[in-house]
């Protein structure tokens, strides 16, 4: 004998015995964008606790682990994912691996939502499918021999379907998965979720009609929230184009406006900041507006 | 550091305390918030900022107490 190939099969065996408590995969009902670098605790209280309305949340952080959650969503297609064969003379059909596998969902909103969902248009991200029973799926990733949980990768695109006689306006999200899918879903993970974690919505100023008096809006749909959190603004909660933050605010429950102290420009501060002083589920965006 | 809040015939106020720091002498602040927000009325601002600077300024008598 001369020349050895010495290869041992290094696949392990399968287990396919059944328990008598079997999850499948629900309808997905919302998904959970992070970035790709962005790994959580395995453990399902630890990560639960991490959704908590506070400014280390990861809803509300500014870092790598931010979470942006887009609810209400339904599968309309599952496209690809397919066993490839290859077929070489009078050999016999072999598979070599599966085809790119893509979902496309269907997601309720309108403009202001399909605006803010384009931002995400080609990004690479890592995507958690939660279904109808709250249960959050996404794959183990292990860096330096602790395992993490982490999204399936993907790149994401929008686009929006206008109205017709016979359908309403829809935005459509198509998840298109990587060639990594198939090893991803063997390191499946799930977690149960305590609630479902529900996306910000963007927060600005807008001059009122007396010197330095405003109202806090929706950044779209300039729905006047001010009095949704009332006597919560404080002086942290605002920022003069200067840097600093002003002196006094006053809430006035009747005209529904706050009045900012010293006039000048002002934006409204990040939901991490927001969070820490009571105020819930909106991100200030980083534009001054002049009150005078 | 909180903001000092309270609130005069439905008007929330909210004063950066930094800011409310930066006096030595309290009818200063009063003055300076009275002019910056006229539509509060003086006498219930300047009862309410006594208040809260009576517990950040408490008398010298009483901090002496204290010391010993």
């Amino acid at each position: 004998m001369s020349g050895t190939i010495d290869y041992k099969c290094q696949t392990p065996k399968a287990l396919t015995g059944r328990g008598d408590c079997i999850k499948q995969e629900g309808k997905t009902l919302h998904l959970l964008i992070t970035g790709t670098k962005a790994y959580y605790p395995v453990d399902a209280e630890e990560f639960n606790t991490g959704f908590s309305a506070e400014a280390e949340g990861y809803i509300y952080r500014n870092d790598y682990l931010n979470i942006t959650p887009i609810n209400d969503v339904a599968v309309t297609a599952n496209n690809g994912g397919d066993i490839a064969t290859t077929d070489v003379g009078y050999g016999n059909t072999e598979p070599t691996g599966f085809n790119g596998f893509s979902q496309t969902y269907r997601v309720k909103g309108g403009v202001c939502l399909a605006k803010e969902l384009m931002k995400l248009n080609r990004k690479e991200v890592r995507v958690f499918r939660v279904d109808d029973e709250n249960a959050c799926f996404g794959t183990i990733v292990t860096k330096d021999n602790v395992e993490h949980f982490a999204g399936f990768k993907a790149v994401l695109m929008v686009r929006t379907i206008n109205a017709t006689g016979t359908d309403t306006y829809y935005i459509e999200l198509s998840v298109y998965y990587t060639p990594n899918y198939e090893l991803e879903i063997k390191n499946a993970h799930m977690i149960m979720l305590n609630g479902v974690p529900v996306g910000l919505t963007g927060a600005i100023l807008q001059n009122s009609d007396a010197e330095g008096e405003a109202k806090v809006v929706n950044s779209c749909s300039t729905e006047d929230i001010t009095d949704v959190f009332g006597t919560s603004w404080d002086t942290t909660m605002f920022q003069l184009a200067s840097g600093t933050a002003p002196t006094t605010v006053v809430y006035d429950p009747d005209k529904r406006v706050i009045t900012l102290s010293p006039v000048g420009s002002y934006r409204v501060m990040s939901a991490d900041v927001l969070v820490a002083g009571g105020i819930e589920g909106i991100e200030g965006i980083n534009q001054f507006v002049s009150i005078t | 550091m909180k903001d000092i809040k309270f609130n005069i015939s439905r008007k929330y106020i909210t004063i950066n305390r930094a800011y409310f720091n930066s006096y030595k002498k309290k009818e200063e602040l009063i003055e300076d918030i009275s002019k910056r927000h006229p539509f509060i009325e003086k006498k219930p601002l300047s009862e309410a900022i006594t208040v809260v600077w009576n517990e950040m300024h408490p008398a010298k008598e009483i901090q002496e107490d204290k010391k010993k």
